[in-house]
């Protein structure tokens, strides 16, 4: 069967290509846009911190008293927890990944003339790091015991030695090629006037930084540096158990350190599960979201063809009957109905693409949003082709089973 | 005539159960969606205190980098120094001002039975109660002479005096935190503005609130760190809790109640002429960049209502928009198929604008109607968020203003679709319909 | 009563124009039975159309109880059909989604009675046409003879001054069509100008007057009344 023919009908009356079409189009570019959206938010989902995820906690100790002393404090109870059944080890930190807040400072590589600048988290660990955290540490080697030094408040940072993540050098030292070269290499940290170089002893793989930035580089950027820290007169501490001892330590460890000094107060433990997925909360929330509209929106898409074709169907019942009685096969009757869904689909598609394009740009430059890559645009072009075929064979076939003798009839 | 357009409508849908179905679950679908996000977007971007709103300013100074503006485009920090906050607070230059931060303190409860626990509290001025009106459930805000006299003094919120001294009223009662003893003067009523305007940088906006307030000037003994955002771009001059106080970190917001726009221009030339007299002791090496934001300024400037809830309004909305274009072509079908009734009419002496009537009265009915399952599949869609973002879950939920919102989408919605059908219906000539049958 | 003089009607579409109607002229008294004959295609749909005011004319003039028609709004043409004009229709033309009683308000809704005077009108047209106790059935329910009859109670039910069928028993076999016929000739002896078109020349026999179309122009005219002819040719002596 000749398209024109049928494309000529179609633009005699082209109240159905109106309404298809454009109900086609927004749909496709809504659709790809959501979609798009959606695999970044799985891809954010799909994350992985870095660490040991299933077996750490962070839980936090504040003394109330004027004369205790906060180092003191955090020395025994780092003794007391590491001595626990199902403890694997624990360390004093600021933070975790994840956890949305933090300290993040800019370095930048020593001995470079032309250095740039780079925005990093920066994590206090000890000697016990890479057994605490569950580190995959590529090169080099922990910090030695020797190396940890306590760090308070009023304290200005000027690590001798620190570790950093691999994603952090190579964006630091673009000379390089592996991350593992950065070894011995000298980065930059403090304001102009007063800096302190630090010498890069490790590198890790993985690490995440305790939040995502969009315009500011910093997920993947991080710094460890030698320190116990206290804070006014609190502390934290990050506490690996045993495989699968997770929720037994959280359960029990708060009224156990709590029991060994009453005069301070123990915060409610919160294990690396609980921070991822309050993290990631936001992505998942925002991806349930948009895949419910496009399921939504697919449906009445094909809720609405089925709804026009089956009324054209109706009015053109005595023109498909004369067809018919004149020598369409059943097959012929079908086939109109389809190429005729085809072509609207694809006006409809056509306009989508530019539509998609539209909106694209338009959430690129008003959102955290990166352009659509046109793949995309092929499997949604696709996808609504397929819909759109799928929904005018329901009434479609109705049609086909139209009689010849309809057309004989005056009713 | 009205009602009867409206009983046609009614028999109309019930006769043909399928197509208005389709019809009505076309535009439920699309108010659902929409009003799902929207319903979100509106608890979101309140007014969180309507009547003194353009009166109430964030206060910023620009102190940063003279390389590199603390975010772009070109916007001074988020809070401010010590010093700067404090002098500002203390020059009572406006009607209303006080500086405040956040800080974390154990409160050891009389009560051996309870726990000392870990609570979270604002330094502030007595300004603050002046300002931001939070209602009191006993006793009253501390003086401006008790600011001067660093008086150890303490309003608490509603939940913490519920949790020391089980509810009673605990005005001149003693309370004991981090070792030292403070005089209850107030206790607040709940003060869940939404978003929480005043403290949007170290609170969650719809979070829980303070637990306890403190005189700013008590921090010259207690010596307190922040429980909240710090930003530096030097370090301080030096390594000690003075050498804090005097560096360029900001950690401390600063908010004047300004009842007038000449009072604002004031304040304005006031701040302007501090930061130039400032900058004669070598300080804000930047162009002068000083900004007072009103409550709704600061809640855009801030980013309040999300990216996402924004994405997600927009992309509910051109969902509607869909559904709409699909309720147009069914009742296209609809209002054609009924081609000979409309002929009938006519020849029995309906006028064409009584057909316009008969089926606009149709479509605002399936507006309703969509509306209604709308506001159904709305509350479902809300509870799945509600499982989703525990956050948001306090602050959404559907009032009889937002249901009153969506029948009015629904209908004017409805309606918009029905006109080019309804066009269509009273063009049939009388005669058209009525030889054949 | 009903007046057309050198009335013309032409349909164009961008490629012809056809001439339904030329220098039509046809006077109709009151009280008058006149039956309409003529082939198929001659203009006797495009004539009960206009006479209807179903359409509107090209030209000439044409005065329905005294009103030139030309030139009235939509609103006027539909309220003059509301109150003056009663259709009956070869097909019917009941709505199939009401029932009997709500068929026959159709009309009456219109006109704005209140409700107590539609429902004693509307009991009283299905009353007059023998279908009182079937009020609450729907059409489908009914026989063609049946539903013809709800269509003349319709039409009687705002009390027109003149009745328009087209082809009234078309649809009906003999027996039925009879029936019908009686029912309309009730009407006319109660005072109503009715103007029917048929091609059974039994029924249009049984009319006072008959006019006949052919090419959009009367070209014949028979009546029993020797005064009731104006500006057509000579009565003559009815068949029947």
């Amino acid at each position: 069967m000749e398209i024109r023919p049928i494309f000529s009908t179609i633009l005699r009356n082209p109240v159905g290509l109106v309404l298809i079409g454009l109900q086609v189009a927004l749909t496709l570019a809504i659709v790809v846009n959501a979609l798009h959206i959606i695999g970044t938010r799985l891809d954010n989902m799909r994350a992985s911190a870095g660490i040991d995820e299933n077996n750490v906690l962070m839980i936090s100790s504040t003394a109330f008293s004027v004369d205790d002393k906060p180092l003191d404090i955090a020395r025994t109870d780092l003794d007391y927890l590491r001595s626990l059944p199902g403890v694997v080890n624990a360390m004093a930190v600021n933070t975790l990944p994840m956890t949305g807040s933090g300290w993040s400072t800019q370095v930048e590589a020593a001995e470079d003339p032309d250095s740039h600048d780079i925005a990093t988290a920066i994590y206090f660990a000890d000697e016990t790091l890479v057994e605490t955290l569950g580190l995959d540490l590529i090169a080099g080697r922990p910090f030695r015991a020797g190396e940890v030094t306590p760090f308070s408040m009023d304290d200005n940072l000027r690590p001798p030695v620190v570790i950093a993540s691999a994603a952090a050098v190579l964006d630091l030292f673009p000379d390089l090629e592996r991350p593992e070269d950065a070894l011995g290499r000298l980065i930059w940290n403090g304001d102009e006037n007063d800096r302190a170089a630090s010498e890069i002893i490790g590198i890790v793989d993985g690490i995440k930084a305790p939040w995502r930035g969009f315009s500011v580089k910093i997920f993947d950027h991080v710094t460890f540096v030698p320190h116990i820290p206290t804070f006014d007169k609190s502390a934290r501490y990050a506490i690996r158990s045993e495989a699968g001892q997770l929720d037994k330590l959280a359960g029990n460890v708060r009224e156990q350190l709590a029991a060994q000094n009453l005069r301070r107060v123990v915060g409610e433990p919160r294990t690396f599960p609980e921070v991822r997925e309050r993290f990631l909360r936001g992505d998942k929330s925002m991806a349930v979201m948009l895949i419910a509209v496009v399921v939504l929106l697919l449906l009445v898409n094909v809720l609405g063809i089925v709804g026009l074709v089956s009324f054209w169907v109706t009015q053109r019942t005595k023109q498909i009957g004369t067809r018919r009685a004149l020598g369409a096969t059943r097959g012929n009757i079908l086939r109109y109905f389809l190429i005729e869904n085809a072509l609207i689909t694809s006006v409809g598609v056509l306009l989508g693409a530019v539509l998609a394009m539209a909106l694209s740009n338009w959430l690129a430059s008003e959102f955290s949003v990166h352009r659509l890559p046109w793949y995309y645009l092929a499997y949604g072009a696709a996808l609504l082709n397929a819909l759109g075929l799928f929904a005018t064979c329901l009434p479609a076939l109705r049609a086909a089973g139209i009689a010849p003798a309809i057309a004989t009839r005056s009713v | 005539m009205t009602r009867y357009y409206f009983w046609l409508a009614a028999r109309n849908l019930k006769n043909s159960p399928w197509l208005s179905g389709l019809m009505v679950l076309a535009i439920a679908l699309g108010i659902g969606a929409f009003m799902t996000s929207y319903a979100i977007f509106h608890a979101m971007s309140g007014d969180p205190i309507p009547h003194k709103s353009h009166q109430l300013f964030s206060v910023r100074l620009d102190n940063w980098d003279p390389e590199d503006a603390y975010s772009e485009p070109n916007e001074p920090p988020t809070q401010m120094t010590y010093r700067d906050a404090r002098y500002l607070a203390e020059a009572g230059k406006a009607r209303y001002q006080t500086a405040m931060f956040r800080v974390g303190m154990a409160v050891q409860p009389g009560n051996p039975d309870i726990k000392p626990l870990l609570s979270h509290g604002r330094m502030t001025y007595s300004d603050f109660f002046a300002m931001f009106e939070p209602p009191f459930l006993y006793g009253m805000p501390w003086t401006r002479a008790e600011d001067g006299a660093r008086s150890t003094v303490v309003v608490l919120s509603r939940a913490m005096n519920e949790r020391v001294f089980g509810g009673e009223n605990s005005v001149g009662r003693q309370l004991r935190m981090d070792d030292g003893e403070y005089t209850v003067v107030g206790v607040l009523d709940t003060f869940d503005p939404l978003p929480r305007y005043y403290d949007l940088i170290n609170t969650d906006p719809f979070g829980d609130g303070d637990d306890f307030y403190l005189p700013f000037t008590l921090n010259d003994t207690l010596k307190k760190r922040p429980n909240g955002n710090n930003s530096c771009y030097i370090d301080p001059p030096e390594d000690s809790y003075q050498g804090y106080l005097d560096s360029e970190c900001v950690w401390v917001a600063l908010w004047v109640q300004l009842d007038s726009e000449a009072e604002r221009r004031d304040y304005q030339t006031f701040i302007d002429n501090y930061v130039m007299e400032q900058k004669r002791h070598g300080r804000f090496p930047r162009p002068l960049n000083n900004r007072l934001d009103d409550v709704m300024d600061w809640l855009d400037n801030q980013g309040v209502v999300d990216e996402d809830t924004r994405i997600q309004v927009g992309l509910s909305f051109a969902f509607l928009l869909v559904c709409l274009l699909n309720t147009v072509g069914l009742m296209l079908a609809r209002f054609l198929r009924r081609a000979g009734e409309v002929s009938v009419r006519r020849a029995l002496g309906a006028s064409r604008r009584q057909i316009f009537q008969q089926y606009l009265t149709e479509s605002a009915v399936l507006g309703i109607a969509g509306a209604l399952v709308g506001l159904v599949f709305a509350a479902l869609g809300l509870a799945v968020v509600r499982g989703l973002a525990p956050h948001i879950a306090a602050v959404t939920h559907l009032d009889p203003s937002l249901g009153l919102f969506a029948l009015t989408v629904s209908v004017c919605a409805a309606l918009l679709a029905g006109i080019y059908p309804t066009w269509r219906a009273c063009r049939i000539a009388p005669a058209a319909q009525l030889k054949t049958q | 009563m009903l007046s057309m003089q050198d009335l013309s009607k032409v349909y164009r579409t961008h490629l012809v124009e056809t001439h339904a109607l030329r220098e039509f002229s046809i006077h109709v008294e009151e009280g008058e039975f006149v039956a309409v004959t003529g082939p198929s295609g001659s203009g006797k749909t495009t004539f009960m159309n206009i006479a209807g005011l179903l359409e509107e004319h090209s030209g000439g003039r044409y005065q329905l109880d005294g009103v030139e028609v030309s030139g009235l709004s939509d609103r006027e043409r539909s309220a003059m059909r509301n109150e003056k004009l009663g259709f009956i229709f070869q097909g019917f033309n009941l709505i199939p989604d009401l029932n009997l009683f709500d068929n026959v308000d159709v009309p009456l809704r219109y006109r704005g009675f209140g409700a107590k005077e539609r429902k004693l009108r509307i009991e009283r047209a299905l009353e007059q046409v023998g279908l009182g106790s079937r009020a609450r059935h729907y059409p489908a329910e009914l026989s063609g003879g049946q539903q013809q009859r709800v269509a003349i109670a319709r039409a009687l039910a705002g009390e027109p001054r003149i009745l328009l069928a087209d082809e009234p028993t078309g649809n009906l076999d003999s027996a039925m069509a009879r029936a019908v016929m009686e029912i309309l000739e009730g009407i006319n002896a109660a005072g109503t100008t009715i103007i029917m078109v048929t091609h059974d020349p039994e029924l249009a026999a049984r009319a006072r007057r008959n006019v006949h179309i052919i090419d959009g122009q009367v070209t014949d005219l028979q009546s029993s009344f020797a005064d009731s002819a104006l500006g057509v040719s000579a009565p003559r002596e009815s068949a029947a």
